[in-house]
């Protein structure tokens, strides 16, 4: 009974994990983004012809800007997917 | 810089993005063994997979309007994440015992990223001189 219990809490707890992961991985890819594009179409409107450069410069710094959350997900994948932590449990 | 120029360092992203997932991998093969190394190479993999994705969709829509590259470069972003969800709960299911390796695999190749910010930084004509 004190397993089923102590299964349970660990399974809420990862739930609100999961989810917290998953909230402030939105959160902050979304506000960067948002600074992302809207600094790259301020910048394309006061020099056009520098619109290819910003793009790329741009690519390069949304993949160090979402890899964060994609490990955030990695992690959240293997909670919710293969929890280690119920794993110990036996 | 055009779209050449884009395609050149995207090309260059990604070789040294394999290159570092090979060098975690063997890494991992003297730490760990072969399994280890095979979950590091998929790590990187997946890697490699997110940025050829992101950087087809991205280049594709180069030399139109700004606003047509930014709501394009958003798709792309998109497609990325929900691609990255895919990929790593399979490999949650497939690889959950060596999911350290899977892992650092992937940071392996996000280091590729620092090393092209540094690179184009580098670049004659990267800063603002004009203000």
């Amino acid at each position: 009974m004190e397993t089923i219990a102590l299964i349970a809490q660990v399974q809420s707890s990862t739930a609100i994990a999961v989810g917290l992961i998953f909230a402030f991985a939105a959160l902050g890819t979304g506000i960067g983004f948002g600074l992302l594009g809207g600094k790259f179409l301020e910048g394309a409107s006061r020099q056009p012809e520098l619109a290819a450069m910003l793009q790329v410069r741009m690519f390069i710094i949304a993949g160090l800007l979402d890899a964060l959350s994609i490990i955030g997900v990695a992690f959240a994948a293997l909670l919710l997917f293969a929890n280690p932590l119920l794993g110990a449990l036996g | 810089m055009s779209e050449a120029q884009f395609a050149k360092t995207v090309a260059w992203l990604l070789r040294v993005q394999a290159l570092l997932a090979g060098v975690v991998a063997v890494v991992f093969v003297f730490i760990g063994g072969v399994e280890q190394a095979l979950a590091a190479l998929i790590g990187g993999a997946i890697g490699v997979v997110l940025t050829t994705v992101s950087a087809l969709r991205v280049g594709l829509s180069m030399g139109g309007d700004p606003q047509a590259m930014v709501s394009a470069f958003y798709r792309a972003m998109a497609f990325k994440l929900v691609l990255a969800v895919i990929l790593f709960v399979i490999v949650a299911k497939w690889f959950a015992g060596y999911f350290g390796p899977v892992l650092m695999g992937y940071v392996a190749t996000v280091v590729a990223y620092w090393l092209a910010m540094r690179k184009l930084a580098q670049l004659p004509g990267s800063t603002t001189e004009n203000e």
